[in-house]
């Protein structure tokens, strides 16, 4: 059980990988329009892969938290 | 697996590297602050020995630039009414940036201690309601929570707990993540390829969060600034 | 590894500390030193804007009077000019009034001279005439006689001129 519990947790991961591929697609779509803005695209992107990643490590830190302790 | 998983349980103990100086046990995470501190303190110390209007020497330019680019960075988000919070978010910023590349040195980062992101959580959200309280005065700040329709107002409230909480739970869990992964692959392989993924998540990864963090927060401060 | 209690308080207190400590240390000095050098190149920018339009200032004014000194020359110059000439002029009049009153002193001396002469003359011809009377009439004439004769053969001669 503690190992499903696990497993389920570490779904949240999809989210994350789906959300960070379409963000990076659509940024890679705005650089070939546009490669000066090349700069400001490419920091804007990594911003928001980080925010995105969050919610990927709460399902990490969950994952772990439910192997380690119980 | 039992073996590691004990094994890591231990690393993650909170109270493992305590010391204990005559009634006071200190974690792990509080002294490594307090090096943190001292370190900084010395840097900054030495790097602005004999400043001068025109810079002679390297290092007073390499002090400029660097807390130049930070402070403008800050400044395009927070803007002029802004400007008296930036000191405090540098802090944050250098503070921890410094405390996630520590992990490379050897040392255990003190972010891996969750009373450390908390702390620096709750002390991000004081800071923005205080921003805002100062911005409209304590009646506008109470009239806030029901903008922009009545309607949102639980969910105003309810954001004031959240907020600290995801930004310390991000902080938190990507330092915990960071950590149990190296743990991890040097059980595996304990050679070479530890330093490569240090690179990767100690660096990158620890500078982005704290980045991450300083940013989250001078948004919020702005948008209480409005 | 979830573990929270009071230890939270340890790292707001470490935080704010640290923050008081960079401020000091790191904030003050180098905020400080580069507003300070925008300060610096704020001043100098404005000294040079403000030198900038003094010379332009003191070029209009220089301008302006070297325009004046021009037309003060043109005029002394025309001034010379016309009192120039009037000098001239007076001269000129003055010469030819001084010729004319010198012809003119000329022609009355020379009258007067052909006066006299022609009295002179007279008085040689009538000599003359007295002798070649004298020696016609073979007799000595009376003087009174010879001269009432003389004067009516004088004015003869002297219509007849």
């Amino acid at each position: 059980m503690i190992a499903i519990g696990a497993g389920i947790a570490a779904l949240t991961g999809a989210g994350a990988g789906i959300g960070i591929g379409l963000a990076t697609s659509k940024a890679v779509e705005g650089i070939a329009r546009q490669p000066e803005a090349s700069g400001k695209i490419t920091s804007a992107l990594i911003l928001g892969c980080a925010l995105a990643e969050a919610t990927a490590i709460y399902g990490l830190v969950i994952g772990l938290m439910i192997i380690i302790m119980l | 697996m039992g073996g590691i998983s004990e094994e890591i349980s231990q690393n993650l103990q909170y109270m493992n590297h305590a010391i204990t100086i005559g009634p006071l046990t200190i974690p792990q995470g509080v002294y490594t602050t307090w090096g943190i501190m001292v370190f900084l303190v010395l840097v900054s110390i030495w790097l602005t020995r004999g400043m001068e209007v025109v810079p002679k020497k390297k290092r007073q330019v390499l002090v400029e630039t660097g807390v130049g680019t930070l402070y403008n960075m800050l400044y395009g988000i927070l803007g002029e009414h802004g400007k008296r919070y930036i000191p405090y978010l540098l802090t944050v910023m250098i503070y921890l940036g410094v405390a996630n590349v520590i992990g490379l040195f050897g040392f255990t980062p003190p972010t891996k201690d969750l009373n450390v992101t908390l702390g620096l959580a709750l002390m991000s959200i004081v800071l923005v309601q205080y921003a805002s309280i100062r911005q409209r005065g304590v009646g506008g700040w109470l009239k806030s929570f029901s903008q922009p329709v009545a309607i949102v107002t639980p969910l105003n409230v309810l954001e004031l707990a959240i907020k600290p909480l995801s930004l310390c739970m991000r902080l938190f869990g990507n330092v915990l993540g960071a950590f149990i992964i190296m743990e991890l692959v040097k059980i595996v392989v304990p050679v070479v390829f530890p330093l490569a993924c240090s690179m990767y998540f100690d660096i990158f990864d620890g500078l982005l969060q704290a980045y991450v963090f300083v940013f989250l927060t001078s948004l919020y401060i702005q948008e209480a600034i409005e | 590894m979830l573990h929270i209690d009071m230890h939270i308080i340890w790292t707001v207190v470490d935080l704010l500390i640290l923050f008081v400590l960079l401020r000091i240390f790191l904030f003050k000095p180098v905020l400080g030193m580069i507003e300070k050098r925008k300060a610096m190149i704020q001043s100098s920018l404005d000294d040079a804007d403000k030198a900038n339009s003094d010379a332009a200032a003191l070029k209009a004014q220089y301008e302006n009077s070297l325009k004046d000194a021009k037309q003060e020359s043109f005029q002394i110059v025309s001034e010379a000019k016309d009192r120039a000439q009037a000098q001239y002029n007076q001269i000129i009049d003055k010469a030819n009034a001084d010729a004319a009153q010198i012809v003119q002193q000329a022609n009355a001396n020379a009258e007067a001279d052909r006066e006299k002469i022609m009295k002179d003359a007279q008085s040689e011809l009538a000599a003359v005439a007295l002798a070649a009377a004298s020696k016609l009439l073979g007799t000595t004439v009376d003087a009174k006689t010879n001269q009432s004769m003389l004067d009516a053969f004088l004015a003869e001669a002297g219509d007849g001129k």
